[in-house]
């Protein structure tokens, strides 16, 4: 019976030692960010040289309008700075430009693209009924890919939901 | 606190059913065999339950019996397992070298990675405890076993000349440990990550009878070198590399489903339009571009056809190419909706798509006749970049939140079963794995765009691009 006992109180100690341990948090090693061989980014050798040509923004001559998330009606103040760069059109019949639609960068690169066009062509549509000829304007989205304001806030997103006039 | 003789029982009944899993499976992809009824174990005397107890503690500990009933998943009426495996040391044959130990310590590093994160699988790692109590010095399957692993994955490491060969064995350890598979497999010594690939692929193809996707690749946007062009890496996130040189914008790759080709958007001559890139060759031409805006490609199950957005007719509206780009019919015509983000089904007979024809995007889908359009989701004011999942059963998309981020949510083919699979930052467009167990996506965190992968069930998540300007992710199928 002696010897009973010794072995019920070792295989109690044990299983307290056992369990105390078990209680220890899982080391979860392999849930851990694998550290991948991705080499550093290569430079292509030939670095664009015309960083220039592609900055964002309207040229000097015009004014920049701007949207509502998600939106490509002409608001108010739009409306008033397109009539301005109507004016200007107008009083130089050769002129011609390319209105640039671009968005903020939320949603997704397809749909914003889609709707940067919209908004290109609703700027472009109010130009042409207010009597600019039709040839003398043409569109082109960017979607996000060309955001003016680097923030990631409404102040940034604000500045970015434009379309651009660019002389051509 | 799970009690001891549950555990037992627990791995018991489960080790039974694996067995019969497998037996019943061998060409039956998506059969998985449903929990059978166990008994409870009987106690009969004090004595047999200590000396029970004791066994369970030093034969099963409770760090890997825990995650306790093995369901992870279920698709319909199937469900499946977990398994769990453990991977085991590449041991160095031949000559030692530093060379071959750590490319050894790399074979076991990407197998265990891959088995970590496939949904399928559990990875066992060692019980320090118990190989301290027991003083033992050589992992042996049979350790294994003990310390809870139900399968074993290990090998050799042999450096001959420039080549590296790397001969695994796969083991199953219940009821007692016996040889599943076993191959040798010879390579250049950097493409040793290939390799350990493979051996995980083998583990996944042999034990869950599942086509494995460890070799796959991604392609993605990345503007790490200046502009944004669009990029190859191992599924993983390793061996990225640059693919295009257009100086321009170029986003959105499509993969074609038999050869290595990607369509994808490029600015290069000025607007939107869609080429088409040899991955091998470099080479590229023009497939898409109709005056406006051509994005956003979906190449058909069959290959033979492309769903895309064109505006040449003055709205954005979805059309079907063919594969040298001529238009062979359109899908949508609304006149101030935008309609994008297409993508097939597997069995070529849906497409769904983002529209906003109700004043925001939402999801739908339409057969690609252009017929039977119907809305599938109703929740939320900003639902877009649906992806049909390659086993036909779920949509991934993302939604816009109250707060105003993107999460990845699910839905079923039909709009119900919703379910989101990531709470933390914001993110984008999601892509199915070709297994369609597992999802890549983009999230955004402060200022840096990158890449994650992460699977449907257990949800584990893991980023796979740390340059803070990658995006727009789709994930190679398989080559059938």
């Amino acid at each position: 019976m002696k010897s009973w006992m010794t072995l019920l109180f070792v295989a109690a100690l044990m299983t307290i030692m056992v369990v105390g341990c078990a209680k220890k948090p899982k080391v979860e090693a392999p849930t851990k960010p694998i550290t991948t061989e991705t080499k550093p980014p290569e430079k292509p050798s030939d670095q664009p040289t015309d960083q220039g040509k592609v900055e964002p923004g309207s040229s000097s001559k015009f004014k920049t309008i701007y949207f509502d998330f998600d939106r490509y009606n002409l608001r108010d103040d739009a409306k008033a700075d397109l009539k301005k760069n109507i004016d200007v059109m107008q009083q130089d019949e050769n002129l011609k430009m390319t209105i640039e639609g671009h968005c903020d960068e939320r949603g997704t690169v397809e749909y914003n693209l889609a709707l940067g066009e919209r908004r290109a062509k609703s700027a472009r549509d109010y130009m042409v009924n207010m009597g600019v000829k039709a040839n003398r304007v043409s569109t082109i989205s960017y979607g996000k890919e060309r955001p003016i304001a680097f923030g990631h806030d409404e102040d940034a997103w604000a500045k970015n939901r434009r379309d651009d006039f660019v002389e051509k | 606190m799970i009690t001891l003789d549950y555990i037992l029982t627990l791995n018991m009944c489960r080790k039974a059913e694996d067995r019969g899993v497998r037996k019943q499976r061998p060409n039956a992809e998506w059969v998985y065999a449903g929990k059978s009824a166990c008994s409870s174990m009987s106690m009969r005397s004090v004595i047999a339950t200590l000396i029970l107890v004791l066994a369970v503690c030093f034969a099963a500990p409770p760090t890997t019996a825990q995650t306790g009933i093995d369901i992870k998943g279920v698709i319909g009426t199937h469900k499946f397992y977990s398994y769990k495996i453990a991977v085991g040391d590449f041991k160095v044959v031949g000559d030692w070298s530093l060379t071959a130990d750590s490319l050894a310590a790399t074979v076991k590093k990407v197998v265990t990675d891959d088995l970590d994160f496939h949904v399928f699988f559990d990875t066992i790692a060692v019980n320090q405890f118990y190989i301290d109590v027991w003083e033992i010095k050589d992992l042996t399957p049979d350790v294994w076993a003990r310390m809870g692993a139900d399968y074993l994955v290990d090998g050799t490491l042999e450096l001959k000349g420039e080549d590296a060969v790397v001969a695994y064995r796969i083991s199953e350890l219940h009821p007692q440990v016996q040889e599943m598979k076993d191959e040798k497999l010879r390579t250049k010594r950097g493409n040793i990550r290939r390799i350990a690939h493979m051996v995980g692929d083998a583990a996944v193809r042999q034990i869950a009878a599942e086509k494995p996707f460890f070799t796959t690749k991604i392609a993605y946007a990345c503007a790490a070198s200046g502009r944004k062009e669009v990029w190859l890496c191992d599924y993983d996130g390793a061996n990225a590399m640059r693919l295009t040189n257009d100086q321009s914008i170029a986003l959105s790759p499509c993969w074609d489903r038999e050869e290595d080709k990607l369509l994808y958007t490029t600015f290069k001559h000025g607007s939107a339009e869609v080429w088409e890139l040899d991955i091998r060759s470099g080479k590229s031409r023009s497939i898409s571009a109709y005056p406006g805006i051509n994005s956003a490609p979906s190449i058909s199950p069959n290959n033979d056809e492309i769903a895309i957005t064109l505006s040449k007719d003055g709205n954005p509206d979805l059309y079907i190419l063919n594969r040298k780009g001529e238009v062979k019919r359109r899908l949508t015509d609304l006149p101030s909706s935008i309609e994008s983000g297409a993508s097939w089904s597997p069995t070529g007979q849906e497409i769904i798509f983002s529209s906003d024809r109700t004043g925001t995007p939402q999801i739908y889908r339409v057969d690609p006749d252009g017929v039977g359009i119907t809305r599938l989701t109703y929740e939320g004011k900003y639902n877009d970049s649906p992806d049909y999942s390659p086993l036909g059963d779920a949509i991934v998309y993302v939604a816009r939140g109250e707060d105003g981020d993107f999460q990845i949510c699910t839905i079923d083919t039909k709009g119900s079963d919703f379910n989101q699979l990531d709470q933390t930052g914001s993110n984008e467009n999601p892509h199915w794995s070709p297994d369609g167990w597992h999802v890549v996506f983009c999230k955004q965190v402060g200022a840096k765009y990158d890449l994650y992968i992460m699977d449907r069930f257990k949800k584990k998540i893991k980023k796979i691009t740390s340059d803070g300007k990658s995006s727009n992710p789709a994930w190679q199928p398989f080559a059938d």
